[in-house]
């Protein structure tokens, strides 16, 4: 008797503490979650202005690292750093939404490395490939 | 000589027409979601917004996967259970200020507008009608609006475990900050 006692007090430790961490546990972001892939700004770009679909499927959600041209940046309502990245055409952006801790502003011009979640592609208004959570690869030029 | 006039006057139009844009890339959506049980609340910090100040037409456009909420595992949820954001990415709203007759956005002040269009998420789309508060000055035009979404209406469906939890009027708050475009 006294053994199911403590094996159905295990049992319920165990299920508060997976509850507990579950409840707890942190964002995923650049900082703690593995590239799953590397590609140039342009390329994803272009690979969701030609096919949204397939490329919704390949890279939605991933963690991607995009090499660009920085073109300029903005903060957000809550004081996020927004950095743009060249697009293939004219009127788009590639957008990273960077971690609050991410401060430091690239040079016009400059070729950044921006690793993050690939959110998603607005194709109609304001051509947009977004990024968030992200965090700058490389600080400086090579 | 006509020809070359008439070309000039469209262009001059057409240019005149284009700097009647304003837009933004960083609108804000927040939502909360209010019950005895538990409050839910969730922030988009980069919706995309183009308003047409003739017009008066009026398009957002969200990425489902950009709403940050204080818990991950909420967050999670948000996006595999309810708004299934791997096959429906996108929310967008494609409306018009209805009363954009007796409006002038390009003018300073403060204006109450009534806006109505459709609302896509989730893969349904259905009419909707708010009301908004502009606001005009130097050369930039703010903009905000609350209404409520119930989720039965874009086939979200709450699991009954969780169903005390998730209010069936969340209320959605827009907050934009736009500026004239090129």
């Amino acid at each position: 008797m006294k053994k199911v006692l403590y094996l159905l007090l295990l049992v319920v430790l165990v299920a508060g503490a997976i509850g507990y961490y579950l409840w707890n546990k942190p964002h995923e972001t650049a900082l703690n979650a593995e590239t799953v892939f590397r590609m140039s700004a342009f390329e994803l770009y272009e690979a969701f202005a030609a096919d949204s679909t397939q490329a919704n499927r390949m890279y939605l959600g991933k963690m991607i690292e995009v090499t660009g041209e920085m073109t300029s940046s903005e903060k957000t309502g809550n004081g996020m750093l927004v950095i743009y990245l060249k697009a293939p055409s004219e009127m788009g952006v590639v957008s990273c939404q960077m971690l609050p801790e991410e401060t430091h502003v690239p040079a016009p011009a400059e070729q950044v490395t921006i690793k993050g979640h690939c959110n998603g592609f607005e194709g109609d208004l304001l051509p947009e490939l977004e990024f968030k959570d992200c965090i700058l690869v490389t600080k400086q030029p090579h | 000589m006509k020809k070359l006039l008439f070309s000039v006057v469209i262009m001059l139009t057409v240019t005149a027409a284009g700097a009647q844009v304003y837009g933004t890339r960083t609108g804000h959506i927040h939502f909360f979601s209010s019950t005895k049980m538990e409050n839910i609340e969730a922030d988009n910090h980069s919706v995309n917004v183009v308003l047409q100040v003739k017009t008066g037409t009026l398009q957002f456009s969200a990425q489902v996967k950009s709403f940050a909420f204080e818990k991950a595992l909420m967050q999670e949820h948000f996006n595999e259970n309810y708004m299934e954001s791997n096959t429906y990415p996108k929310a967008d709203f494609k409306g018009k200020i209805d009363n954009i007759a007796a409006i002038d956005l390009t003018k300073d002040g403060t204006y109450q507008g009534k806006i109505s269009g459709s609302l896509t998420m989730h893969g349904v789309t259905r009419a909707i009608t708010a009301d908004a508060q502009f606001v005009v000055a130097g050369g930039k035009i703010s903009g905000e609006s609350v209404f409520n979404v119930n989720p039965k209406d874009y086939n979200i469906a709450i699991p009954s475990a969780v169903v005390d939890k998730i209010s069936e009027n969340i209320a959605v708050t827009v907050k934009v900050n736009l500026d004239k475009m090129q």
